[in-house]
């Protein structure tokens, strides 16, 4: 009986995901963090060499790393907040402005292809689009008689580009969660407000934004951990420039990496961002079992 | 009532706006990609051109200034793509389902574990690839397949365990119960029932590891050089003499992102779960 027992434990089955996530998540990880305690310049063909945390030192002294955060509190904050209104508008235009299940599901598939575009393509099209002389935004920008900018080469305005991309890009995502919230909330609360005869706009602020409130925090949270995650529309579009202009921290890694080839540095600098993941996914965990 | 269709009249105004700025930048890939050499750089820029397919013919065979490496780096992501699609289908599977139906006999305890998983996704991808790196230079692993396949399972497989997870927590308890009573091994109940049940969670999820993985840039980009070089990498990599290969880049940008968007106008039902990171149910 004891031997059956210990035969059927299917956590044999658990084994093999288990190990992969050990020796390719985890080891790298820990090792990272020995590379991020050594001062190691792959140029020079040295071996690491033990410094004591001095990266950490360097890093909380980085002005180049400080101003690149300050520029992802910008980015993320505005882009994020741009995306949840602009979600909210979609996806209630498109619930509301249609009524058979059909068409809703066409147009809200149409309003998904950003996010199913590849960040690289996407941000090609835009840099397109955007430039200075043969940009499409520009020449409508002429049409109408407004100056031209040059929508990537100015220190002012490039990272702002980059962030109208991602929200281009990831507007949908939000969309999506919202329309998904909106459809879940329950229609007696629309049919009773019909009754009483409550006006579309007081419908919309009683009971359309309160029930999507926890969708907008959950949505909201995934999009800031992936805004500074993921770099690849800022690496097509302006590589960080012109100059530092438009640098976000992630992409500061990258440089401190495989430009200036300072693997210790950029280790540290990783887990500087990592401690961000971490606390963004705990809050988001948290948020996902409340609202269950 | 009239009021109310004056809202709704609003509202589709509105949705119309929003499909033009939706559809524009993809429109633009589009039509950039059939255009002459000429009609790419002119102004006022020509909307509707004549199509012209010579870039794509370019791309897909050997001959002219692309000699084909379009063709051959739409390959590398289709290999790099699938390969990480079964390993993380298959042992994602595996894992999710242990830790849905028996989470007391894994070592941490099932929700603990979950946890963490989960906070493996929420890692900047250039996190674990600067050790990635220096582990497969060590091992000469780099430019090869197997180097990304491996490298994007670290942040695939937690996702495809997660997700997996909630489709297998949706099975109703009591199908299971029955089995195990009637003398079925875990391992039978998860062959013959659980992974049957839950088909339509394992389609979206390797749906999306797919294009996931198809979408990539950054680590593809730190760890190939010149035999593999996924499409991603060749697109942002591409600079032949300054603007004269916008048409290039359009039509390869063009082919790269229709598999996905099949993907998920086929599946679209079905995916909203995973493309929410289960924010949604």
């Amino acid at each position: 009986m004891q031997t059956t027992k210990r035969l059927a434990n299917p956590v044999w089955l658990f084994v093999p995901a288990f190990a992969i996530i050990i020796a390719i998540a985890i080891v790298p990880l820990v090792y990272s963090v020995y590379i991020s305690l050594h001062s190691w310049s792959i140029a020079g063909g040295k071996a690491p060499e033990f410094n004591y945390g001095l990266n950490y030192m360097w890093m909380v002294t980085d002005s180049r790393f400080l101003s690149s955060l300050e520029r992802l509190l910008y980015y993320a904050g505005v882009g994020v907040g741009v995306e949840l209104i602009l979600g909210l508008i979609f996806s209630t235009a498109i619930y509301d402005g249609f009524k058979s299940p059909r068409q809703r599901s066409i147009i809200l598939t149409l309003c998904l292809t950003p996010m199913l575009v590849a960040p690289v393509a996407a941000g090609f099209s835009w840099w397109m689009m955007d430039h200075s002389t043969y940009g499409v935004i520009n020449y409508l920008f002429s049409l109408v008689g407004l100056p031209s900018v040059d929508w990537l080469g100015d220190p002012n305005v490039a990272l702002s580009s980059v962030m109208i991309a991602e929200i281009w890009q990831w507007t949908p995502f939000i969309t999506l969660i919202l329309y998904a919230g909106r459809l879940s909330t329950p229609a007696s609360l629309y049919e009773a407000a019909e009754l009483d005869g409550a006006g579309s706009w007081r419908v919309f602020r009683r009971i359309t934004l309160p029930s999507l409130t926890k969708f907008m925090a959950l949505a909201g949270l995934l999009r800031l951990i992936d805004s500074y995650k993921f770099i690849d529309t800022l690496f097509i579009m302006t590589g960080g420039g012109p100059g530092t202009a438009s640098e976000l921290p992630t992409l500061y890694i990258y440089v401190q990496a495989f430009e200036k080839l300072q693997l210790g540095r950029a280790a540290a600098l990783s887990w500087a961002m990592t401690l961000l993941a971490i606390i963004g996914g705990n809050i988001f965990l948290k948020l996902q079992e409340r609202s269950r | 009532m009239r009021a109310n269709l004056v809202v709704r009249f609003v509202f589709i105004v509105v949705a119309a706006v929003v499909l033009i700025w939706t559809l524009f930048p993809v429109y633009w890939l589009a039509v950039t990609g059939v255009k002459t050499q000429t009609d790419v750089l002119t102004r006022p820029p020509v909307w509707l051109p004549n199509p012209d397919w010579h870039f794509y013919r370019d791309l897909l065979t050997a001959g002219g200034i692309a000699t084909g490496s379009g063709f051959f780096s739409l390959i590398d992501s289709l290999i790099i793509s699938s390969g990480t699609t079964l390993l993380c289908v298959i042992f994602g599977a595996m894992a999710a389902y242990v830790l849905s139906v028996f989470p007391g006999n894994v070592p941490t305890g099932g929700k603990s574990m979950a946890y963490t998983i989960l906070t493996f996704r929420m890692f900047p991808p250039i996190v674990p690839t600067i050790p990635l790196f220096w582990l497969f230079y060590t091992l000469g692993l780099l430019d090869t397949h197997a180097s990304l396949i491996i490298a994007f399972t670290t942040f695939n497989l937690p996702f495809a365990i997660y997700l997996m997870k909630t489709f297998f927590d949706d099975i109703p308890r009591p199908i299971l119960e029955a089995a195990l009573v009637d003398g079925y091994s875990p391992f039978k109940l998860f062959w013959k029932i659980a992974l049957r049940l839950a088909i339509p969670g394992l389609v979206s999820v390797s749906a999306l590891c797919f294009v996931f993985s198809w979408n990539e840039f950054l680590m593809s980009l730190i760890l190939t050089a010149t035999k593999v070089r996924p499409y991603t990498v060749l697109l942002a990599t591409w600079m032949t003499s300054m603007e004269i290969a916008w048409a290039h880049r359009a039509a390869l940008a063009v082919i790269g992102i229709i598999p996905p968007i099949l993907l998920v106008w086929i599946l679209r039902e079905r995916l909203v779960r995973g493309m929410t990171l289960g924010a949604v149910r």
